[in-house]
């Protein structure tokens, strides 16, 4: 829930989004099991979203990624040389292509989920995940990073 | 849950430079249009990196570049390196965006304040007991006290000790007020109400107001604890408070309406029995939607410095 909330980049204080999550799935009428995780992650989403229209952050997303995990290449092998590239590629993203991102790569989550959690059309999911990974990868090509 | 649905899907697609191989629509995100397979007949610009790509991501079967992929070994390649790029992309991601440590998932750690009234265990005989320990020798003292007084103002000399139930219907007669000024200095100082207020996020004095449609309004005189300002509305439970009469109201929670007049779920902090233990003596429950609040009338002469911690 953090690293969605943190990569959502709405607003600095992710630990008062992410209480505000726990209050709010406390308080709800939980739905029917069949549907909890497309409820579940839209309440996260949406929490994300309302904070920041409250408390909008005035950093960059690939600013304070830079923040809470500093470039190391040298700890991390050449391929974290294009940290950086990623870094940017990430922050230019729009908050709904990095939404994509979080939920397929940091929860894993099904695609028909995704669609539910960002109440979008399977096809919107498909589109933005296609588009986010794309951008992403030419980030790692920029610096010669793709494979041949 | 406030919800915000994306107005914008389509337009985002769009926005966000969906390529042609990906529609919006559910439907086949990685099949070119059939224009572009008349006039694009090469093999390879026809399965080119945006179809394979969908294909990786798993968006689409793509029966055709499936069977292509059997038969083209280059094609294979192609898909294995896209493939691995993909990794190369899922681990940055892992390294830009580090989980947080074990120690973040810690209730008890300073940054879940604000959670503890949810994160408490179900409420235990011990816990019962604890929270008793605190409650019924303040509200006993104030009863007892509150009666007395009554009782001296109305009949002269003291002559006998009241059961709380009586107490509480005196304490509760619309006349009399149900704490005496001296009896919230004495028997319920800035000492013990702390200890009552730990139990609360949220607590204020108000000035009762006019009750219509079930709901009371509270006009917030003093902020004790949590943020409120402004009229607070509250459902009436067992009965309002007169009208003009200062009030201490306790919630579970800060969570008030961001308006300040809108009620909304609050949970507090006390369990169910002691929760119906008060509500047998004098002091009310009020209810922000199916939760309840304590309340505790004042004397319209007490002194809110001595009282308030």
């Amino acid at each position: 829930m953090h690293r969605i909330l943190f990569l959502q980049g709405y607003c600095d204080e992710v630990d008062d989004a992410v209480q505000e999550v726990f209050i709010k799935v406390f308080r709800a009428e939980l739905p029917a099991e069949e549907v909890f995780l497309g409820w579940f992650y839209r309440l996260i989403l949406n929490t994300g979203r309302d904070l920041g229209r409250r408390r909008r952050t005035r950093q960059g997303l690939a600013q304070r990624l830079e923040q809470v995990a500093p470039a190391r290449p040298h700890d991390e092998g050449p391929r974290a040389a294009a940290d950086p590239a990623l870094r940017a590629a990430l922050g230019d993203l729009g908050p709904e292509l990095r939404e994509v991102v979080a939920l397929r790569y940091f929860v894993d989550l099904p695609l028909e989920e995704i669609a539910a959690a960002q109440d979008v059309p399977l096809g919107t999911v498909k589109s933005r995940l296609h588009t986010a990974m794309k951008r992403l990868r030419e980030a790692l090509e920029t610096h010669g990073f793709v494979h041949d | 849950m406030t919800d915000t649905p994306d107005k914008n899907t389509e337009a985002d697609a769009r926005d966000e430079g969906a390529t042609p191989s990906v529609p919006d629509n559910g439907a086949t995100p990685s099949v070119p249009d059939e224009r572009s397979r008349t006039t694009v007949p090469d093999e390879r610009a026809r399965l080119d990196d945006d179809r394979l790509l969908a294909y990786a991501l798993g968006l689409d079967d793509d029966a055709e570049l499936a069977a292509a992929l059997a038969e083209d070994e280059e094609l294979r390649r192609r898909l294995d390196a896209l493939q691995a790029d993909l990794d190369e992309v899922g681990a940055g991601l892992e390294r830009l965006v580090p989980a947080p440590d074990e120690v973040y998932a810690d209730p008890a750690a300073a940054r879940w304040d604000g959670l503890r009234p949810f994160l408490a265990p179900p409420p235990e005989r011990r816990t019962a007991r604890r929270r008793w320990r605190v409650l019924v020798p303040a509200l006993g003292a104030i009863l007892a006290v509150a009666v007395v007084g009554a009782f001296v103002l109305r009949s002269g000399p003291l002559v006998s000790q009241r059961s709380t139930d009586e107490a509480g219907t005196a304490a509760e007669s619309a006349d009399a007020p149900a704490v005496g000024a001296d009896a919230s200095k004495s028997a319920h100082g800035a000492g013990d109400l702390a200890a009552d207020l730990e139990l609360f996020e949220t607590a204020f004095v108000a000035r009762a107001g006019e009750v219509a449609d079930g709901r009371q309004r509270f006009t917030v005189v003093r902020q004790v604890k949590g943020t409120v300002t402004g009229d607070v509305y509250v459902k009436v439970v067992d009965r309002p408070i007169p009208a003009e009469t200062l009030t201490l109201v306790m919630f579970g929670t800060g969570a008030l309406g961001a308006d300040g007049d809108v009620p909304v779920p609050a949970r507090t902090a006390l369990d169910a029995e002691a929760l119906q233990r008060i509500r047998a003596t004098a002091f009310l429950t009020l209810d922000a939607q199916g939760v309840s609040a304590v309340v505790i009338p004042l004397p319209p002469d007490v002194d809110l410095d001595q009282l308030l911690p």
